[in-house]
């Protein structure tokens, strides 16, 4: 008998769980209270950048993620606009220098071959940028890809195999029996399942709050600038320096004022458009817009990229990137809980990570061997201080 | 194809002021204060620009602000909608941006 599976979530997470799923025979249904990307997949920017991530496990399955990429338009019969562009992230001072000198080091020992390049290199890499720019360091193999186009690929992809895809319909409860998962409550109707993976990002906490679990993901809100079409001017990801130089060095949960969050994020749509990002800011789950943050990323856009002040921003959005306390995602089985796993947490590597997180689920419902060490993402590693 | 559509009016001095404009270097005359895109249909120009993804003809549509089809750039300023822009003397109109990111730095 097949086996049977409920995914909870819609986004880039969820509707690629359910399609490495079904790919490997699963009975899956997944259930998104709203539509398609209509949470944090819907609200982000494009970029699939290994040179944000810090070396460690997550890059590893970041690179894993990163060659599956290349051949998904193929594989899932669609467009995502995918491009392989490269990256950069720009040193406006010495002390971002630094910090990003010691980052390409580690990234380095880790395998990622990230160039420096000169002010003179990062000008003919990239025109248009400021006088005042240092330098800054470039990878071939950055890519960027639409979000939206990903999670609605894949979730008719997996409905073309035999999943079960229903839509506006929020999962309310799980259903327990002693201490097994057995299915979820939708409305007034429950649906029986032999596992449950709950990929609802940063509304995972409040479904196992039904099972008295706590989760710690926390909505980070961030901000993006939508400008006018432009003429093609950027082909790759420009990220700021002080963005990733904060990331790195945790700087930024600190800071109480969003706007000195503010750290640039640059790329360019292949309608044109520019998505100029980001700020991060803990906001609990609003995700109105601030014309005080807006206003900030354009200064630093216009910063760097001096020809930006001709241009009109024509909206801005904000969407919640669901932060774990060390950084990486929640993936797989849940101790105490049999039938239950968790893919949640990605934060800002949601795009990235997309493919791999769903194939490494599948692999290991099925029993599969995933080669990946799981270990590190286990929600069990905030949980070790509790006896069970 | 380019005809001129105005409508001949029997009270057609009553202060309308004529002033000359272009459009992707064209000389064409109009009224002042009209709309532009009104400037233009009644030189009889139709398409305003092309769609950048279907390469399309695109001009009037709502003629009321709502539906951007009409932009195009004036004077320097890309995507105006051109049934919302008062027609200047000297304006200049392009159904193409001329923004480019080298050009305006400094």
């Amino acid at each position: 008998m097949k086996q049977k599976v409920i995914v909870v979530g819609g986004g880039l997470i969820g509707t690629s769980t359910a399609y490495y799923l079904s790919k490997e025979g699963i009975d899956v249904t997944l259930v998104e209270s709203q539509d398609i990307a209509s949470g944090t997949s819907g609200a982000c920017d494009k970029a699939i950048m290994m040179q944000s991530k810090a070396p460690g496990p997550v890059l590893d399955l970041a690179l894993k993620s990163a060659l599956m990429y290349k051949g998904l338009e193929e594989e899932l019969e669609a467009d995502l606009e995918y491009r392989e562009g490269g990256g950069m992230i720009l040193f406006e001072t010495q002390q971002e220098l630094e910090a990003i000198h010691r980052l390409v080091a580690r990234q380095r020992e880790a395998g990622l071959d990230v160039q420096l390049l000169t002010r003179d290199e990062a000008r003919r890499r990239q025109p248009g940028l400021a006088d005042h720019i240092l330098g800054s360091t470039w990878w071939d193999h950055d890519a960027e890809v639409n979000p939206l186009l990903v999670s609605f690929a894949f979730a008719k992809a997996a409905q073309r195999m035999g999943a079960i895809i229903r839509l506006g319909a929020k999962v309310t409860k799980l259903l327990t029996d002693g201490d097994r998962i057995v299915g979820i409550e939708c409305a007034s109707e429950k649906m029986y399942a032999d596992l449950v993976i709950v990929a609802m990002g940063v509304w995972t906490p409040q479904l196992l709050k039904s099972i008295n679990l706590d989760v710690p993901i926390i909505p980070r809100k961030g901000q993006i600038l939508v400008s006018e079409r432009l003429p093609d001017f950027v082909n790759c990801n420009v990220l700021g320096g002080a963005y990733i130089a904060a990331k790195m060095e945790k700087k930024m949960a600190e800071s109480s004022n969003p706007i000195d969050s503010v750290g640039l994020s640059l790329g360019q749509t292949s309608s044109g458009t520019l998505l100029i990002g980001g700020s991060r800011e803990f906001a609990g789950y609003d995700f109105q817009t601030n014309v005080e943050i807006s206003r900030a990323i354009s200064k630093a856009a216009t910063r760097v990229f001096p020809a930006l002040e001709q241009v009109r921003i024509l909206r801005t959005f904000a969407g919640l990137r669901p932060f774990t306390p060390d950084g990486k995602p929640i993936l797989g089985p849940v101790e105490g809980w049999e039938g239950l796993f968790l893919a949640a947490g990605h934060e800002g590597d949601g795009v990235a990570l997309s493919p791999i997180t769903g194939k490494l689920l599948a692999q290991i419902v099925c029993g599969m061997d995933p080669g990946i060490d799981v270990s590190p993402f286990l929600l069990s590693r905030f949980q070790s201080t509790v006896s069970v | 194809m380019m005809t001129n559509t105005r409508l001949f009016s029997t009270n057609k001095d009553e202060g309308q002021r004529h002033v000359s404009f272009t459009f992707n270097g064209m000389e064409l005359t109009g009224y002042e204060g009209e709309p532009i895109a009104a400037a233009l249909l009644a030189n009889g120009i139709k398409t305003i620009r092309t769609c950048e993804v279907t390469k399309e003809p695109r001009g009037i549509f709502c003629g009321i602000g709502h539906c951007y089809e009409c932009r195009a750039e004036v004077d320097g300023i890309s995507n105006q909608r051109t049934c919302m822009t008062p027609l200047r003397s000297g304006t200049q109109v392009s159904s193409h941006s001329s923004w480019q990111i080298e050009e305006a730095r400094k």
